[in-house]
């Protein structure tokens, strides 16, 4: 026998289904919330590992409004992969444009509170605010 | 050109202190599967593409992978910032506070220098598919590798995440690769 019965690899294996990936059928997304908790937005890609299950919690406004462009920022990149592949999926571009619309607001909301996520949305007079504390890697206790 | 957005592709919050795991993490920045060889592959790779498919899905991978690169040093940095001379000797870190103090340096988990013998560009799109098939797999084990070796919730969240991330590049990948086929 190729695979012992209780072989978690292969149980990996029939969840990825990769042989069936069908070009052009019509995709079945999760909630952009739930895809970014999973890291996939696919249903049919996506594959758990043991019983690894996560969900994000944030307590502080500003950090509830940069999970939602996180999120959103997510799903826009994962659609992107997709249609690297699939660019005639007229129904998945019109999700990405939806998408990028509310990040667009998202992120306004953001940088206009709490200052620029990227260098051309620095928008300010007296101070360079683009080197503001905190940076990404910055650990928030 | 390059931009660089001010936040990460998932939130990371580390709880405590882990050595440890900071050690078996460098597996994922500077080791042969790791995410700063996933970053350089692609993005080297995306010039012998042979359509507008493969040139897309080449940088935009290659592009996720350094925000992934972000992710791995923002959990190293956290694991060891706190940390004492005394605590990373203990841990096998001492070589490495030896040669770097606590900066982020690409090794892999036993602190071999990352090297780019790691990625293979053959200029053949079909030959390097091929690559970014199995190292988007070995890429998906080492993480579940990482994964079994912690209990912190704060770490298994990103992995999983990272994990789930090979398995759309693989096949995303795959497509492409039955796309050249096909032609």
């Amino acid at each position: 026998m190729l695979f012992d019965e209780d072989n978690i690899y292969f149980d990996d294996y029939k969840n990825i289904n990769i042989e069936n990936v069908n070009i052009n059928r019509s995709k079945t997304l999760y909630s952009y919330e739930e895809g970014f908790n999973k890291g996939n937005l696919f249903k049919d890609l996506y594959s758990k590992y043991k019983n690894h299950v996560y969900k994000l919690n944030v307590s502080n406004d500003k950090d509830k409004l940069l999970l939602d462009i996180q999120t959103h920022t997510f799903a826009l990149k994962d659609l992107n992969l997709y249609l690297d592949t699939h660019p005639e999926d007229q129904s998945i571009l019109e999700e990405f444009n939806k998408i990028k619309n509310k990040l667009d607001d998202l992120k306004n909301k953001y940088e206009n509170k709490y200052g620029p996520l990227c260098l051309n949305s620095v928008n300010s007079n007296k101070d360079f605010t683009w080197i503001n504390n905190p940076w990404p890697w910055d650990i928030r206790r | 050109m390059f931009k660089y957005e001010k936040m990460l592709e998932y939130p990371i919050n580390v709880k405590k202190k882990d050595l440890k795991m900071a050690k078996l993490l460098c597996a994922q920045f500077g080791g042969p599967d790791g995410e700063l060889g996933a970053a350089l592959r692609y993005l080297s790779q995306r010039f012998t593409m042979p359509d507008e498919r493969g040139k897309a899905l080449l940088t935009d991978i290659g592009c996720e992978e350094l925000g992934h690169v972000e992710m791995i040093n923002t959990m190293i940095y956290g694991l060891i910032k706190n940390a004492t001379v005394d605590e990373l000797k203990s841990a096998g870190l001492d070589s490495y506070y030896t040669q770097h103090n606590k900066g982020i340096y690409p090794v892999d988990a036993n602190g071999v220098p990352f090297t780019s013998a790691y990625i293979a560009s053959t200029g053949n799109p079909i030959v390097d598919l091929q690559e970014d098939l199995a190292a988007e797999e070995k890429a998906r084990a080492t993480y579940e590798n990482l994964m079994d070796l912690t209990t912190d919730e704060s770490l298994l969240a990103p992995l999983s995440f990272l994990r789930q991330r090979e398995i759309v590049h693989y096949n995303r990948f795959k497509e492409l690769l039955d796309y050249y086929k096909r032609r």
